[in-house]
């Protein structure tokens, strides 16, 4: 037995050595530099002499959660999160429940059309809602017809929560349709037999059961939609006229006046909520699986 | 009778939308990379824009190859002993370990990005080329997505065929070669596709590690929009376009993996 255990961890090793090095010792130094007041790009768990010169502080999270620069811009960032993910829900019920009912099988376009974003750069997503909302595209294009003036979506929240929805949608409608996959059918069916109309049946007995998949959903979604940056970047105002957590965090690095420190306390934020919201959702999709069968 | 119709047609106009919004702005993508002039509807057909020297199309897909092949390969040689540990052994924390191996997937990109950008910065990786960084960071971006479905793959396989090997004299090296790696071919193959396309896709944490001259194609689709020619910057992404329908096609059809 000691042996085979040996074996184990000797198979486990080069995965705990890179994850080690690769994720939490970088991460570390994150954590660690939000407690500093060195604004320049150090790694001080590497160099023990610069962390012993430095002051460990509160002040940047004093300031990320006192500053109305930084409170605008995590209302920005939950604002835009939080609506792309109810947006997402509300669709992708529908959606996903459409797919899940018997005869959801032939559904194949469908099924594959929500797929690609799935496989799609988030980069190319962006860019592609860019070229449909800006000035050129077809959406400026009706309402140059209808209006008579040509209309520009991009550099928005409006263009970001799009594209934000375009990302997370997919995503969403995953999870959702793996919890309506496990209902049985039967209880529908009984419904409909014992009179229930279909919104009522949707209402009263599919969503109930398939809640706990949809609120795991909702939470992994809302957690990426918060950390998203490709959207930001490419369809919001380069933080000219709004900012988000995320944007601020790769602002921050850049240009002569970066101040890593703040970057890393934000880090923090995003890093503490996503796994969080991971946990949770974990949590509700075991509650109703009652152990760790079949799970995604 | 009316809310049976209702439901229907909110569901009916919640695909019709979704569908529409999907695929949409990617056709206009594609139709734009053939379009020499800057309209909406293309009046003649043009490939100029895939050779142009600023589009950077040749280099960066080199780049892309030169990253993400290292690092699916490097990826799936950790997660095969993995998978072999997490389905055949028992030792205390195997579900810590389960959950750990999600961390890359759970971690917000620009966290990893900034960690990246302050490790590098301030060591001895400063001078390393960045090829071999970007190859390390993706290992990390590969390794969930191999390790899953290898877990999966090993969990299903018959140990019945392993035995009989063992028993019919063949040594452990041989047994796994002959045997237990050609049943478990199509996880490692789903797996590695997988964490391919989840490498190709990456743009945030490799925006952290970039230097001029070692940029891959995502990343080139953003820095092509510095330039302000819609045309250009959807000939890169049209490229990388046809990749991911092609995995998609591959995942959702061929492979029929599951993703989360």
């Amino acid at each position: 037995m000691s042996s085979g255990k040996r074996v184990a961890w000797l198979c486990l090793a080069p995965f705990l050595v890179i994850y080690g090095l690769l994720i939490f010792l970088p991460t570390a130094g994150v954590i660690l530099k939000s407690f500093l007041s060195t604004k320049s790009l150090q790694f001080e768990l590497l160099h023990l002499d610069q962390l012993r010169l430095s002051q460990f502080t509160l002040s940047n999270y004093i300031r990320l959660f006192n500053d109305s620069y930084y409170l605008v811009a995590t209302y920005n960032t939950v604002l835009i999160a939080g609506v792309a993910t109810i947006v997402s829900v509300v669709i992708g019920c529908l959606i996903a429940y459409y797919l899940a009912c018997p005869g959801g099988d032939s559904r194949g376009l469908l099924r594959w059309t929500v797929s690609i974003p799935i496989y799609l750069p988030g980069v190319l997503a962006s860019y592609a809602l860019f070229l449909f909302l800006s000035t050129n595209g077809p959406v400026s294009f009706v309402a140059d017809m209808v209006t008579g003036r040509s209309l520009s979506l991009v550099r928005t929240r409006f263009a970001v929560i799009i594209g934000t929805i375009y990302i997370i949608l997919p995503m969403f409608i995953r999870t959702a349709y793996a919890g309506f996959r496990t209902i049985s059918y039967n209880l529908v069916e009984a419904s409909y037999t014992l009179g229930g109309k279909e919104f009522f049946t949707f209402r009263k007995v599919v969503l109930p059961l398939a809640l706990p998949s949809i609120v795991a959903g909702s939470l992994i979604s809302f957690a990426y939609a918060m950390s998203l940056v490709v959207v930001v970047m490419i369809l919001g105002s380069g933080g000219a006229t709004f900012t988000t957590i995320p944007l601020e965090i790769m602002q921050e690095t850049q240009g002569m006046q970066h101040n890593i420190p703040m970057a890393a306390a934000m880090s923090v934020l995003l890093l503490v909520i996503s796994l969080v919201m991971q946990y949770v959702a974990e949590r509700f999709l075991q509650g109703r699986l009652g152990g760790k069968e079949e799970n995604g | 009778m009316k809310q049976i119709n209702l439901f229907r047609v909110a569901t009916w106009c919640a695909v019709a939308l979704t569908v529409v919004f999907i695929l949409c702005p990617l056709a206009l993508v594609f139709l734009q990379s053939f379009n020499p002039q800057l309209t909406l509807i293309p009046k003649s057909f043009t490939l100029k824009w895939y050779t142009m020297q600023a589009g950077g199309l040749g280099p960066a897909l080199r780049t892309t190859v030169l990253v993400s092949v290292p690092a699916v390969l490097i990826g799936l040689a950790v997660s095969l002993p993995l998978g072999y540990a997490m389905a055949r052994c028992e030792f205390r924390g195997k579900e810590f370990i389960r959950q750990l191996i999600l961390l890359p997937i759970v971690i917000p990109g620009v966290v990893l990005g900034l960690a990246y950008l302050q490790l590098v910065n301030s060591t001895a990786l400063r001078d390393v080329h960045p090829i071999p960084i970007l190859i390390a960071a993706h290992t990390i971006i590969v390794i969930p997505y191999a390790a899953r479905s290898i877990i999966a793959g090993y969990e299903r396989l018959d140990r019945a065929l392993e035995e009989a090997s063992a028993t019919l004299g063949g040594r452990p090296a041989l047994t796994f070669w002959r045997v237990t790696l050609p049943s478990l071919m199509p996880a490692v193959f789903a797996g590695g596709l997988l964490g391919f396309s989840r490498s190709v896709n990456d743009f945030v944490i490799t925006l952290f590690l970039i230097q001029p001259g070692a940029i891959p194609l995502s990343v080139q689709v953003y820095q092509t929009t510095q330039y302000g020619i819609p045309q250009l910057t959807s000939a890169v992404g049209t490229v990388l376009l046809i990749c991911s329908l092609l995995f998609t096609i591959i995942a959702e059809y061929v492979l029929r993996v599951e993703v989360q």
